[in-house]
């Protein structure tokens, strides 16, 4: 009868654990790469928000401040009526958000009244609702100097 | 709650966290404020360490979720190998610990989840691999950046876990707190009660305790930083400060907090705008090369060469080899080095203690978005509150290593104390008012733009 010698097994289930244990790093990469792109397209075309800025942002500062944006819809029609909320995140984790509520001042173009409260880069994420009641997501990046 | 009960709450706790935050690091949002891997690994872990040493003990690495997994590891596998002789000392850990200040001003690893979470799964790839194939803790004593932090940092804590009573220590015939017995093992960082001096190297696991026949163990307080000025040899590591590793581990942890906060303020980026601009394309690591050289190995140099010519002078310690004088007054500065990192995590800590309750509420919870609720909630304390607690924090460390600085020049030369202190208190001085500016800069954060 085939026997093994003392410690082999518990020699050879220690190997099988590291390999597999170094195997899961790739797969996990592999993973989350396919789940990023997922991420990526999850939004459907027809809910992302087109914004740009009207502000000239390399003027802002840490402090209140306004700020004037453009809004447009998929199709390219500026984006009429809507109520949207603006959140301001620090890339930086552990940062308080700034929240704010816009408001349209000529058709497409809304100003909202925030305070910055650091120097760094900032992501203002944009959520829309329209008359019709549909949802729509965007977002606006700035850098504001010390 | 005795730390006993602490740690074995906690690590199986911190184990499942850090299994929830390796899942919402790689398949949660990939923005880092609002994903709770980089925000409870950056801010709030980091946070509640300085915390808890300050007024506890080292009690993360009591409930660390790394050794539980080794634990439930050594279930299966029982280590049978020794770690090499020539790799027992600290070296591939400080090498670790330069490393991860590096990879993460590099990498911005605080901006991504993703490398946040692969950072923990390698965590617990590596203390798997070498904890089940080496005896004891070879992992935390030898190898983990974090655990040498925690080592160095509990040496301010002002709680030590010691022998009640030296005569029932001298009576023990057995050593179960360092070797085990049948139902307990015995303390694997190879720390022998009787003769433990201090908390360096010390997980507060309490094994030791539970391993005592005679219930000689006990969680005593201790004058915080007393420790550091000890010229004793210590079980399982001798004279602290004649160990070269132990030095150069001191110089990174102080130099390295100082650059982690200097990297936050405009000057770091206009040095690294200033150096791309004019020499080299962007993407080069070599802005970043050129500051950590500053601080880690020229900053110390200039520092200490005169510092140490000028106190062989003061005190009269001729006799005295620089690089001796230096390696023993280091540890005077373990307790600025950890004013700086307590000021600069309490700083996140303490500014956004509460911003995870969105993340929880909208990403994980998957609740209706509530922007005017949350406007409406402090999510932490306000930066002119805080500034003023890093400066007190600053200032408390920096009497604590005034005061280290001169008990140590008393043991060279009582008579010339005063003298021989004085260089490397202006030392301490110096490194509190660059951090002090530091702090006071206004902060520019950083992080990475959704998509680059």
């Amino acid at each position: 009868m085939f026997v093994l010698a003392p410690g082999t097994t518990s020699r050879i289930l220690r190997a099988v654990t590291h390999v597999s244990i170094l195997c899961v790093l790739p797969l996990g990469i592999g993973a989350c790469e396919r789940r990023s792109n997922l991420l990526a397209s999850s939004t459907s075309p027809e809910t992302v928000l087109h914004a740009e800025w009207i502000s000239p942002i390399q003027q802002f500062r840490p402090g209140p401040t306004t700020l004037h944006f453009r809004l447009k819809q998929t199709s390219g029609v500026a984006l009429r009526g809507a109520k949207v909320v603006v959140e301001g995140n620090m890339t930086h984790p552990g940062m308080v958000p700034v929240y704010a509520t816009a408001v349209e001042t000529e058709p497409g173009r809304y100003i909202a009244k925030t305070e910055l409260t650091m120097a760094g880069e900032w992501v203002f994420f944009l959520e829309a609702t329209t008359p019709e009641g549909k949802l729509l997501n965007g977002s606006l990046n700035s850098t504001v100097a010390p | 709650m005795s730390v006993m009960a602490a740690g074995r709450f906690l690590k199986p706790l911190l184990f499942l966290l850090a299994i929830a935050l390796i899942i919402h690091g790689l398949f949660g949002p990939q923005f880092a404020p609002k994903n709770l891997t980089t925000l409870f690994v950056w801010i709030h872990y980091r946070g509640l360490l300085v915390i808890s040493i300050l007024v506890f003990a080292n009690l993360l690495c009591a409930g660390c979720p790394f050794v539980f997994a080794r634990d439930l590891g050594r279930r299966f596998f029982t280590p049978r190998r020794l770690w090499p002789m020539k790799l027992r000392n600290k070296w591939i850990a400080i090498a670790l610990f330069v490393l991860a200040l590096f990879a993460y001003e590099r990498f911005q690893l605080w901006g991504s989840p993703f490398y946040t979470a692969l950072l923990i799964l390698g965590f617990f790839i590596v203390i798997l691999a070498i904890d089940l194939t080496f005896k004891g803790a070879t992992f935390c004593k030898y190898i983990c950046p974090v655990g040498q932090f925690n080592f160095l940092s509990s040496m301010l804590s002002p709680f030590e876990v010691k022998a009640k009573s030296a005569a029932t220590c001298g009576s023990c015939k057995t050593y179960d707190c360092l070797k085990g017995n049948l139902q307990q093992r015995g303390c694997e960082l190879k720390l022998f009660i009787p003769k433990k001096t201090g908390n360096f190297d010390c997980t507060f696991c309490m094994d030791c305790k539970r391993a005592c026949p005679h219930d000689n163990v006990e969680l005593a307080f201790t004058l915080p930083g007393r420790q550091l000025a000890d010229d004793l040899s210590r079980s399982g590591l001798g004279r602290l400060w004649q160990r070269r590793d132990f030095t150069c581990l001191i110089i990174a942890f102080t130099f390295g907090g100082l650059l982690n906060a200097f990297a936050m303020v405009t000057p770091a980026h206009q040095f690294q705008k200033m150096i791309i601009t004019n020499f080299i394309d962007t993407g080069s690591s070599l802005p970043l090369v050129i500051l950590f050289l500053v601080f880690l190995l020229v900053a110390p140099l200039l520092l200490f060469a005169p510092t140490s010519w000028i106190a062989r002078h003061t005190g009269r310690t001729q006799s005295m080899f620089h690089v001796m004088q230096i390696q023993r007054f280091l540890p005077a500065l373990i307790p600025i080095g950890f004013g700086i990192w307590a000021a600069h995590y309490s700083f996140h800590f303490l500014t956004g203690a509460l911003t995870f309750l969105p993340i929880l509420w909208s990403s994980v919870l998957k609740f209706p978005a509530a922007p005017n609720v949350w406007a409406a909630i402090p999510m932490g304390v306000p930066i002119t509150i805080v500034t003023p607690i890093q400066i007190s924090l600053l200032l408390l460390a920096c009497m604590v290593s005034v005061v280290i600085a001169h008990e140590i020049a008393l043991q060279i030369n009582p008579r010339r104390s005063r003298w021989l202190a004085l260089p490397w208190q202006t030392v301490v001085i110096l490194i509190t008012a660059f951090a002090a500016w530091v702090f006071t800069l206004p902060m520019d954060m950083r992080g990475t733009f959704i998509g680059g």
